[in-house]
């Protein structure tokens, strides 16, 4: 059980990291995206998993996920909020997708 | 090609685990001019593997083949007729079965005092809950189709869970503090 939880937070932490690295690459320090990142999933990863685990709506959690990130993308990456916005869905839309497929 | 669906129907859903389900009548002691018995049926045929069940003093239901939809009758002790739920007959004659089986239970003095049990439930792999109880207080008057009260049991990822996301936040609000000094 230890392996899935560890497994499935490095892989959702290695996709938005890709993701936001993609976007933000230019403006901000590598390490700085991966400290970011890492607190960022830190945060929403666990507590999506909670609410998963007691059967709350899927979308309804990854919508609240999207939300709460895009908030600390704005935050800890100082960016304008449509911005950390986009970030934020195409890094959960991402995750979300292969996290359905595999 | 025929073989593949009953199989496929049998398999957890990928992403999920069976987690253990106990259900229990903690009044069933109220009622001593009764016996309470448990009976599944998939899609409203009764069969073997969903086959009846008498509730002993401790209120416990049996757990059921997954697909059964199970429901539990009261039964005047004088009206119980085991032989009827003994007797399947061949293969062909499932209908006749469910026939007679649900002629019995929907006949006068029987009553069902709680529909949908779930004696089976996948929950996501990454969930804290352990185990579920659910408890009934039954009334002879009602048809319940949920618990009374309901217990679930979590391991440590709940606190696991928590835990990370709470120091995570911690440090994110440190983060933002220092950074607007």
């Amino acid at each position: 059980m230890m392996v899935e939880i560890i497994l499935g937070f490095v892989l959702t932490f290695v996709i938005e990291f890709i993701v936001i690295w993609l976007f933000l690459r230019k403006q901000s320090k590598f390490w700085g995206i991966v400290l970011f990142t890492f607190l960022i999933n830190l945060f929403t990863w666990p507590l999506a998993q909670l609410f998963y685990g007691e059967r709350f709506n899927f979308y309804i959690i990854e919508l609240f996920v999207i939300i709460i990130e895009s908030i600390l993308i704005m935050l800890l990456f100082k960016l304008r909020y449509w911005k950390s916005f986009s970030i934020s869905i195409v890094a959960n839309i991402i995750s979300a997708l292969l996290g359905k497929i595999f | 090609m025929l073989v593949l669906p009953m199989i496929s129907a049998d398999m957890i859903a990928p992403g999920y685990r069976p987690i253990n389900i106990e259900n229990k009548i903690i009044n069933i002691n109220d009622f001593p001019e009764y016996v309470f018995v448990s009976i599944g049926n998939i899609g409203g045929k009764y069969m073997l593997n969903c086959r009846h069940n008498v509730i002993g003093d401790e209120g416990i239901i049996s757990n059921y083949y997954k697909f059964c939809e199970v429901s539990v009758y009261a039964i005047p002790k004088e009206r119980y007729n085991e032989s009827i739920f003994r007797d399947y007959g061949s293969s062909d004659k499932g209908k006749e079965y469910t026939e007679k089986v649900d002629n019995y239970l929907t006949s006068s003095g029987i009553i069902k005092v709680i529909s949908d049990v779930v004696t089976y439930t996948e929950i996501p792999i990454l969930s804290s809950q352990e185990n579920i109880t659910n408890y009934y207080t039954i009334n002879l008057g009602k048809t319940l189709d949920e618990p009374t009260r309901q217990d679930i049991k979590r391991d440590g990822k709940l606190y696991g869970y928590m835990g990370a996301s709470i120091l995570a936040l911690i440090i994110i609000i440190g983060v933002i503090i220092i950074r607007r000094k």
